[in-house]
């Protein structure tokens, strides 16, 4: 029976290239428009086409080295500690200015990540083998990334502005914990709210990715759903505990141990 | 006695010098006034006395230790800083009043009391804070210092840019606050001011300060 999408990576390779056509049309198109992005959208598909080829090459390496008992785990502990370096320097990177950008940026989304994928582990809702632990720690990475830069841009913003409002406090007896109470709350729930609409659209709007492609792949939609659900979840509570850790630990490079606010500020 | 002795504080912003060997007393209970152009240095001083932030250099002394020896949280519940720029948080002016108290868990405090002795009436306590005129917040700023019941208070131009009968109350305010025996600084612009409301003037220039009898200040008139 064809189950309708490739079955070997060669048959996957031809069918990308004949889909290809639609991306070398769009960046005709968007060349002869003169949009300007024809050359990024080239550069971003080469890129992210390689670095979703290594990573299968990875992970079929891990999938196979599975039957051999544990030894994919120190493989797979690489490939995490990876994710969670490269997505801590690419959010770092949005503060330039800040001082121990990067240690706060990998603390907070190395815990949100770890912390909600050990729930589901814990929980027994996915299996501990390499298949899982490996996309659904890329989900995890990825999300708290996003949601770790989001929560950096809105406080470096706030605190620039509303340095008057922040010195004020100060200047009145406030911690500087005190000082920023409404600006860690702004800051947490502007980097959320892209995540929470997209959970109040789940099913209406679009279907997303995993349920897609479990569903795809034969899995009763009612069963991939649940799944989905689950992912959902795991995103939103390491979003949650890395926007916290974030503001938490974003503090120290804000003020000094004096509650007095940094010269870069 | 003094409730700050500055000797030889220096502090440069930006590779600035803006403070240079700056030696001062500030007599408790007393009104002390530091006047000068913009730019001289006076609001940097009253942030270090604030503990905003530290010298660069020589002593700061505050009721005869370091300053640095002081929990800057409550350096600051008792030499409140009211910024020039009168910020309002959110909310209604009692709000704004009771912050302070609030977040130190003060009980025993009538906001009433703070706005009055600011000069404002007990009707301004439901206003939105945000929304009220230059002066009035000039005037629920004081209010939210005096809330505290500060030894001191470090005033950064509380009248500019306030009608004059505004300016009036809150002379008279703060006057009466020395009076009842806070210790005052308050950095002004205003020459004639500083003659009517200070029991010291200090003339702040070129991030030096020296201490002033009045008659050496151009005769009055404003920098």
């Amino acid at each position: 029976m064809n189950p309708g999408f490739a079955q070997t990576p060669w048959e996957g390779l031809v069918i990308l290239a004949s889909v290809s056509i639609l991306f070398f049309l769009v960046v005709l198109v968007s060349s002869w428009k003169r949009v300007g992005i024809g050359k990024d959208m080239t550069k971003g598909f080469i890129i992210g086409g390689a670095q979703l080829a290594l990573v299968s090459i990875i992970l079929m390496a891990l999938i196979e080295w599975e039957g051999e008992g544990t030894i994919w785990l120190p493989a797979a502990a690489v490939m995490v500690t990876g994710m969670a370096i490269i997505s801590a320097a690419r959010s770092a990177k949005r503060s330039p200015d800040m001082p121990f950008a990067f240690r706060t940026t990998a603390a907070s989304i190395s815990l949100g990540s770890v912390l909600s994928l050990s729930v589901l582990l814990v929980a027994d809702a996915i299996p501990l083998r390499p298949e899982f632990v490996i996309p659904l720690a890329g989900m995890a990475f990825g999300n708290s990334m996003d949601i770790c830069s989001l929560t950096m841009d809105r406080m470096t913003r706030e605190f620039q502005t509303g340095r008057g409002m922040i010195e004020t406090r100060l200047s009145l007896g406030a911690t500087s914990s005190q000082a920023v109470e409404d600006i860690d709350r702004m800051a947490i729930r502007t980097a959320l709210i892209p995540t929470i609409d997209r959970m109040k659209t789940l099913g209406i709007i679009f279907i997303p990715g995993a349920m897609a492609g479990l569903i795809m792949a034969g899995v009763q939609p009612l069963v991939a759903a649940q799944f989905q659900l689950v992912i959902f979840l795991m995103i939103v509570g390491g979003g949650v505990i890395t926007s916290l850790a974030t503001v938490t630990l974003a503090r120290e490079s804000f003020f000094n141990e004096n509650h007095q606010l940094q010269d870069w500020v | 006695m003094n409730l700050y002795s500055l000797r030889g504080v220096g502090k440069a912003l930006s590779g600035r010098t803006v403070l240079n060997n700056v030696d001062l007393d500030i007599v408790a209970g007393r009104i002390t006034s530091l006047v000068g152009p913009s730019g001289s240095g006076k609001s940097t001083l009253l942030r270090l006395l604030n503990r905003l932030m530290e010298p660069d250099s020589g002593q700061l002394t505050y009721r005869g230790t370091a300053i640095t020896s002081k929990d800057p949280v409550s350096l600051r519940k008792e030499a409140v800083l009211v910024p020039q720029d009168s910020t309002m948080f959110p909310g209604s002016v009692e709000d704004n009043v009771c912050y302070a108290t609030r977040m130190h868990g003060i009980t025993d405090f009538n906001p009433a009391d703070a706005l009055e002795a600011a000069g404002l009436s007990t009707g301004y306590l439901e206003r939105d804070a945000e929304r009220l005129s230059g002066g009035e917040r000039k005037r629920v700023a004081l209010a939210r210092a005096i809330a505290l019941s500060p030894y001191a208070l470090l005033l950064d131009e509380p009248t500019s840019g306030v009608d004059p009968r505004s300016s009036d109350i809150i002379e008279q305010s703060v006057m009466r606050m020395r009076d009842e025996g806070t210790t005052v600084v308050w950095v002004t612009h205003d020459i004639e001011q500083a003659k009517r409301v200070s029991d010291h003037i200090v003339h702040v220039k070129d991030g030096e300060a020296v201490m002033s009898d009045g008659r050496d200040l151009q005769g009055g008139g404003v920098y």
